[in-house]
């Protein structure tokens, strides 16, 4: 097991599979708000749904409106588990994760660690600000 | 971040359940922009009006925040789905659902602008005025232009902010951190007009991760119409909330090309032409009309063509006499929404649009799902009137 740390923004527990996108998120256009899928059509992560994962990506962009996306998902039990973003967490992403209380935490990265990619699990601790990682 | 005694107090339910999730709000923002304390704003804009944007979680989630709160600052609204003073064909569901929104935020007090543009309607605070600005075309533009002082917000920070007067200390709200550290370099690529301010905009906003970013090729001042097209494209693809134009000394610089530029329209601009013409994303403010007017004048374009702007700019432009002159072009004038996510085009009724707006085509080709047509207005009126 790796050990992560981590900036907390929202607190909770949160214990998933990853599901990582490479590249920043609107959660406007690319997120379906009914069931959590990536609807964008020129994203990699293409049919795959947030529901259950925990959503690591960069942070967000575009629409300030991406944060009531995050809420709709959560009153639909479609949202993810949690929310780790590599960069830092933009203000969309941070709020909207606090009204749905979706832990929520950062890094300061410029890239997605390697071991969370190679990750068989992951378990966030957003109060202990550590991710924990089991591996493949 | 540090919270007061009484912000403590009110995070921990003194003041009921819907402050108490305000501070949860300003607290969690605070963290992520490392803010150590809150301080207050002088003015709110919020986004989140248009049912298409909040659907109906949102719905219900504004009417219970109505019941309980009212705005503690002055607070302008966004634009919501459609013009009430026209014939529409829109469904029951959405009118009603629309209905309930506009109700929840005159509840609690907000003015009724309808607008993206709020800098061009209402009184301009002092420059260093401390604001909280959703709408991200907006929060640019006034960081940019105005010397007002705001994070790029989100619909449900703004509102936070709306209710409890304070936004978090932090980022673009603090002096030093509004003087660039990255240059984009233009030089060498044509930038002839105000759709091209907009893609480079949005090549911009692609590649940066700063929230303030110079342009320094260009010139430090810009017209109203460049100056809502570039801010409009930065804040559309990324997450920098305010840029300089002119000479400044930094300490990394990135160079833009034509190659980036036109991959960027390619992507953008998915069709020749279009079975309608849009303008007004960001809304048209009166320079723009102006400009159209100039253009269109004595001419009638050969299809529909819809302006979007505000009410306020439409009254102005009316008692001028300059929107009946344009409405003898034959378009025709939507007030109090923007095409974004706008319930009037839809896949079902349109294959493509034609728009001069980068902000609008990114959003016809990727929520309402429609062709685009990329060409700046002048091009525009030459070619469909």
């Amino acid at each position: 097991m790796y050990v992560v740390e981590c900036k907390c923004v929202v607190k909770g527990f949160a214990d998933g599979e990853a599901l990582i996108s490479d590249t920043p998120i609107n959660f406007l256009t690319m997120v379906d708000a009914r069931n959590g899928e990536i609807k964008d059509l020129d994203h990699h992560l293409y049919g795959k749904t947030l529901k259950d994962k925990i959503f690591v990506f960069p942070y967000s962009i575009g629409s300030s409106v991406g944060a009531y996306t995050l809420y709709s998902l959560k009153k639909k039990s479609s949202g993810p588990l949690a929310i780790i973003c590599s960069n830092r967490m933009d203000i969309t992403t941070a709020s909207g994760c606090a009204i749905s209380n979706i832990p929520a935490v950062y890094l300061k990265h410029n890239n997605i660690p390697q071991v969370i990619r190679n990750s068989r699990a992951l378990t966030v601790d957003g109060a202990g600000e550590q991710i924990l990682i089991y591996p493949n | 971040m540090e919270l007061t005694k009484a912000e403590e107090k009110i995070l921990d339910g003194s003041n009921g359940e819907i402050y108490a999730s305000a501070y949860r709000v300003l607290l969690a923002i605070g963290q992520a922009t490392e803010a150590e304390k809150l301080a207050p704003i002088q003015w709110a804009h919020v986004s989140g009006v248009n049912y298409n944007t909040i659907g109906d979680a949102g719905v219900d989630f504004l009417q219970e925040v109505a019941n309980g709160v009212r705005f503690r600052v002055r607070t302008t609204i966004n634009p919501m789905g459609y013009d009430r003073r026209k014939p529409n064909t829109l469904s029951q569901n959405f009118l009603s659902k629309q209905m309930r929104i506009v109700e929840s935020y005159k509840q609690m007090g907000a003015t009724q602008s309808f607008s993206c543009t709020p800098y061009e309607i209402f009184r301009l605070p002092r420059k260093g005025t401390p604001v909280s600005f959703a709408e991200s075309s907006a929060a640019v533009f006034s960081n940019s232009f105005l010397g007002l002082m705001t994070n790029k917000e989100s619909a449900l920070s703004a509102l936070a902010s709306a209710i409890t007067g304070k936004s978090p200390y932090s980022d673009l709200r603090i002096e030093e951190s509004r003087t660039p550290r990255l240059a984009m370099k233009s030089k060498g690529i044509d930038i002839n007009n105000e759709t091209d301010y907009g893609l480079l905009g949005y090549v911009a906003g692609k590649i940066a991760k700063d929230s303030c970013i110079a342009f320094s090729d260009l010139k430090s001042e810009m017209e109203m119409m460049p100056a809502k097209a570039i801010s409009s494209g930065l804040g559309t693809s990324g997450s920098c909330g305010m840029f300089t134009s002119g000479n400044v000394s930094v300490s990394e610089s990135i160079a833009i090309d034509d190659e980036e530029m036109s991959k960027a329209k390619d992507e953008l601009s998915t069709s020749e032409d279009g079975d309608v013409i849009l303008f007004g994303s960001p809304q048209l403010g009166l320079s723009e009309l102006t400009y159209l007017h100039d253009l269109i004048a004595g001419r009638k374009f050969d299809r529909r063509c819809i302006i979007f702007c505000s009410r306020y700019v439409h009254n102005q432009a009316r008692k001028i006499g300059l929107a009946s002159k344009v409405e003898s072009s034959g378009a025709e004038f939507m007030c109090d929404s923007c095409m974004c996510l706008s319930p009037l085009i839809t896949k079902d009724n349109t294959d493509s649009i034609i728009t001069n707006s980068v902000k609008g085509a990114y959003y016809m080709k990727s929520s309402n799902r429609v062709g685009v047509a990329l060409k700046d207005m002048k091009t525009i009126v030459k070619t469909y009137s």
